[in-house]
């Protein structure tokens, strides 16, 4: 702490420092009182500061866990939806025959209106879409595509069908539909794999059926399904022709 | 002032993390000088033993805050010591004469040497009363409190060589005045 003055000032130092013991020295025994007090001052501070170090590592301690907890929640749930998206995703692009067409029809159900005309329309182009798959499927040469589209299209028609019961108006809506959809199954029937044959030959008889039970007496009475064949010819003058694959003429073989 | 600034710091970071005895050894260290400070200010023995507690309390409370980073600790105290006294001196405005200080620094001696002593203080206090207060507040800190002349640099919050040029004209008039340059001359 002191630094040695020049020689020529050791006089004055001494001095200085005579006079300084002289009137400034402290007493000892209160010096000794001080410290006393002033320890013990120490020793109060000092625990207030430990038990705060301690209480801040505690919270820090807290911090990191509550933030590792929500990283870990949140990786889990960044997880759970990429695996989502990513599903979704195969689902959407899967096509008919493929592992997950039957999630992606049964989403489609999921998410169909609750009920009204809405449900109504909302089935009617269910049963186009899986029509536009059955005539790529067969198109393609893909049996158990067109086989699964086929199974597809005949389960949305006997919901839709149990849906109309009583509508009138849905009955009309549907039965108009269904025809066209029999003219287009009929004209793919040529084309279609041995191995899907029996199921488009089944949703054409089905279908056949549907329209006498939503036409009732009314119904076409050239409708006439047999299990091996259809017997129903398309209606030539209808004036919502199917907006059937390949063909806006409901001639999808061309 | 034996600890040499290394374990002084050492001490310090000791103090910092909740050391109690290093804190004491803080105080063995500066306490001397701090009282011996204060009390040139004050000239109140009674006074300058409580403001020198008050001192070393308001050191305890901050030193949590003080970071060496170049900065002495002995400057950093004394800097604080500094401003206490300076509060003190505003609040209370008690200046006790010179003369009640001299009666009481001599209590003690033998009337001979009272009279001796109240003749050479008296020199030196009037000498230390002649110079201008900067230059009085640098013998106190340095030779009254021993500081360094960086440490009192930092106390005043000035320049070192500011703090050695005032110390150069102060040593030079308390020469004049105490006919320390006669005598050197004349043996």
């Amino acid at each position: 702490m002191t630094e040695p003055i020049e020689p020529m000032n050791e006089e004055i130092e001494r001095i200085l420092a005579a006079y300084a013991d002289a009137q400034f020295a402290p007493d000892p025994q209160r010096t000794a009182t001080t410290r006393a007090r002033i320890l013990r001052e120490a020793e109060f501070a000092f625990a207030e500061t430990r038990d705060a170090t301690a209480a801040r590592a505690a919270q820090a301690a807290e911090r990191r866990a509550r933030w590792k907890r929500f990283g870990a929640r949140y990786t889990l749930v960044a997880a759970t939806l990429s695996l989502s998206v990513v599903f979704s995703g195969a689902v959407l692009a899967s096509d008919a025959g493929d592992p997950l067409y039957g999630v992606r029809v049964w989403w489609e159900t999921a998410l169909l209106p609750a009920g009204g005309d809405a449900r109504a329309s909302a089935e009617i182009s269910r049963m186009d879409a899986r029509l536009v798959e059955l005539a790529a499927a067969v198109e393609s040469g893909n049996g158990n595509g067109a086989a699964a589209a086929a199974a597809a299209y005949q389960q949305i028609v006997e919901e839709a069908l149990h849906g109309a019961v009583g509508d009138d108006r849905r009955q009309m809506q549907l039965e108009d539909a269904l025809s066209r959809h029999v003219e287009v199954l009929t004209a793919l029937l040529s084309k279609v794999p041995d191995s899907a044959r029996g199921s488009i030959e089944h949703a054409i008889v089905e279908s056949g059926k549907a329209i006498e039970k939503v036409g009732g007496p009314s119904a076409d009475p050239n409708v006439k399904p047999a299990p091996d064949k259809p017997a129903r010819s398309p209606k030539p003058d209808s004036s919502a022709r199917p907006t059937g694959p390949g063909n806006s003429q409901g001639n999808p073989g061309g | 002032m034996t600890i040499d600034d290394a374990t002084i710091e050492r001490l310090v970071r000791e103090a910092q993390a909740g050391d109690p005895w290093a804190f004491g050894q803080l105080f063995d260290a500066y306490h001397g000088p701090i009282h011996r400070y204060v009390a040139s200010r004050i000239r109140n023995l009674p006074d300058a033993e409580d403001l020198t507690q008050a001192i070393f309390v308001k050191a305890l409370e901050a030193l949590p805050r003080y970071e060496a980073r170049g900065i002495p600790f002995g400057g950093w105290l004394f800097r604080l010591a500094r401003n206490t006294v300076i509060d003190h001196v505003r609040t209370t405005r008690r200046h006790e004469d010179l003369d009640v200080a001299l009666e009481r620094a001599s209590l003690d001696a033998a009337p001979d040497v009272v009279v001796l002593r109240r003749l050479d203080y008296g020199q030196v206090a009037g000498a230390l009363a002649s110079l201008t207060e900067e230059q009085h507040e640098v013998i106190r800190l340095r030779f009254f409190a021993g500081l360094s002349a960086r440490e009192a640099a930092i106390a005043m919050d000035k320049q070192e060589g500011t703090i050695r040029g005032l110390q150069f004209r102060a040593v030079a008039s308390l020469r004049r005045r105490l006919g320390v340059e006669n005598a050197e001359d004349g043996g």
